[in-house]
């Protein structure tokens, strides 16, 4: 018999007084001489006496119990406290992208307000081409003051929007409404060239045509300027600083329409 | 949660019931925790030494007579810190292997009866945890096997093949739990090499 075989089988029938005599004077020969199969063989009777407590081990069961039920609750109660965290503090990531996109929103607007305000108080040409009073670039150039405001009218909108066409006024385009005193020569009623190009306006001078106005408007048909005609037959309209789109021009003898057309400016 | 007297937390421990000993958890656990926080102690630890205080007045509580001087409460910290000071002195000893002949006499909290039940306590949580670990028909064998039940009995009450076959189960799961408990390394303190 092995020495394995002795100490496993043989600690359980030593305490449980099964061995016969010889066996057990040899069993007590090996305990003498290892200290670690007296601790196994104490050890083992221990667990004997532990096994057979049936009411230790239902009391040990029962703290178990409660000690888990415990352990849960207060992990649920972790668990919970942590879903409020989370969710307090997606709510309040999901107003401060809210705040900001409002912040955003309101510079923009604030932005937009401030060019309308500068659009109203930037000079107006007289009709003489030259710019009311104010200005200190007013006898420069009249059409470089009269570009900016044409520049920014035609900002606000979408690029695409720009060269949306008025259905009133495409009706007449190409019309001469008074004929007789006045002739229009150039430029064509409907005319596509590059922005920044000089566009040169010529008539026929008849004696006794009345004070002759040309008005620029943008696709919408709002009246950007108004250019006395001094010239007896021709003017250069310059387009320098203008946005790309489409504008509508018209020649006034007075109050009447004499002729209407277009031109479409195309971006450089 | 109902509310006990201490009479009534004595007989419930006599008797084991479980709604006594889920108020006592949840009354006196944190009062454990509290004191172990402050006194180098874990979670496992604040486990383990309430259930042996529970253990410890579960077995005063059947001592006949048994009365106390004093509140429960009073008597379950008591009881639970002079415990959790045994097992400092006992862990320092280990860690430290202090000579008292060499080193300055230092305050014993542990007289050998009390060390002796300290060793007791941790050696019954040692059994249980492995015991636990075995499969559910190990568990049921053994402690029938140890309640003195004959092999022909636990056959028929577990509804296995025969005796023969239940006494090879019982040797299989006892050395199965007798290795677990050996392997384990808190096991050790238990065993003596010289």
């Amino acid at each position: 018999m092995t020495r394995k075989e002795i100490t496993c089988d043989w600690i359980d029938r030593y305490n449980e007084d099964e061995l016969n005599e010889a066996d057990k004077r040899l069993f007590l020969k090996q305990m003498e001489g290892s200290p670690l199969l007296r601790s196994e063989v104490r050890l083992d009777a221990a667990l004997d006496r532990f096994l057979m407590d049936e009411e230790l081990l239902d009391l040990m069961k029962k703290v178990r119990r409660a000690s888990a039920k415990n352990a849960s609750a207060r992990n649920t109660s972790g668990t919970n406290l942590m879903s409020y965290l989370l969710m307090a503090a997606s709510i309040l990531f999901l107003f401060l992208i809210t705040g900001l996109f409002y912040l955003v929103g309101s510079e923009k607007q604030t932005s937009r307000h401030l060019e309308q305000v500068k659009m109203k108080n930037t000079p107006r040409l007289e009709k003489n081409g030259t710019a009311i009073s104010g200005s200190p670039k007013a006898k420069q150039n009249p059409l470089d003051d009269l570009a900016m405001p044409l520049f920014k009218a035609s900002r606000q909108g979408m690029l695409a929007e720009n060269f949306e066409s008025l259905p009133e006024f495409e009706l007449l385009i190409g019309c001469v409404t008074r004929s007789g005193p006045f002739a229009l020569i150039s430029p064509e009623p409907n005319i596509a060239f590059l922005a920044g190009t000089d566009l040169p306006f010529k008539w026929k001078h008849i004696p006794g045509t009345g004070a002759l106005t040309l008005v620029i408007m943008n696709c919408r048909g709002t009246s950007l300027t108004e250019i006395s005609l001094e010239s007896k037959d021709s003017y250069t309209l310059k387009t320098r600083g203008f946005r790309e789109g489409l504008y509508y021009w018209k020649i006034m003898a007075g109050d009447d329409l004499v002729t209407m057309g277009k031109m479409t400016l195309l971006e450089q | 949660m109902r509310k006990y007297t201490d009479e009534e937390l004595i007989d419930g421990l006599r008797h084991r019931r479980s709604g006594c000993i889920d108020y006592l958890y949840q009354e006196y656990f944190p009062i454990i925790r509290h004191h172990l926080t402050r006194n180098s102690g874990n979670l496992q630890d604040m486990e383990d030494l309430f259930q042996d205080t529970i253990i410890v007045l579960y077995k005063r509580c059947l001592e006949e007579p048994f009365s106390l001087g004093c509140s429960f409460k009073t008597y379950f910290v008591s009881v639970s810190k002079n415990l959790w000071m045994q097992r400092l002195d006992y862990k320092f000893r280990l860690l430290y292997q202090a000579d008292y002949e060499v080193h300055e006499p230092r305050i014993c909290y542990s007289e050998e009866e009390q060390e002796r039940e300290a060793e007791k306590l941790e050696m019954e949580r040692l059994f249980y945890d492995k015991m636990m670990e075995l499969p559910g028909d190990c568990r049921q064998i053994l402690q029938l096997y140890c309640l003195k039940v004959p092999y022909k009995e636990i056959a028929t009450l577990l509804h296995l093949k025969d005796e023969v076959y239940v006494k090879t189960r019982k040797y299989f799961c006892k050395n199965l739990l007798r290795k677990k408990i050996l392997n384990d390394p808190e096991c050790r303190q238990f065993l003596s090499y010289d």
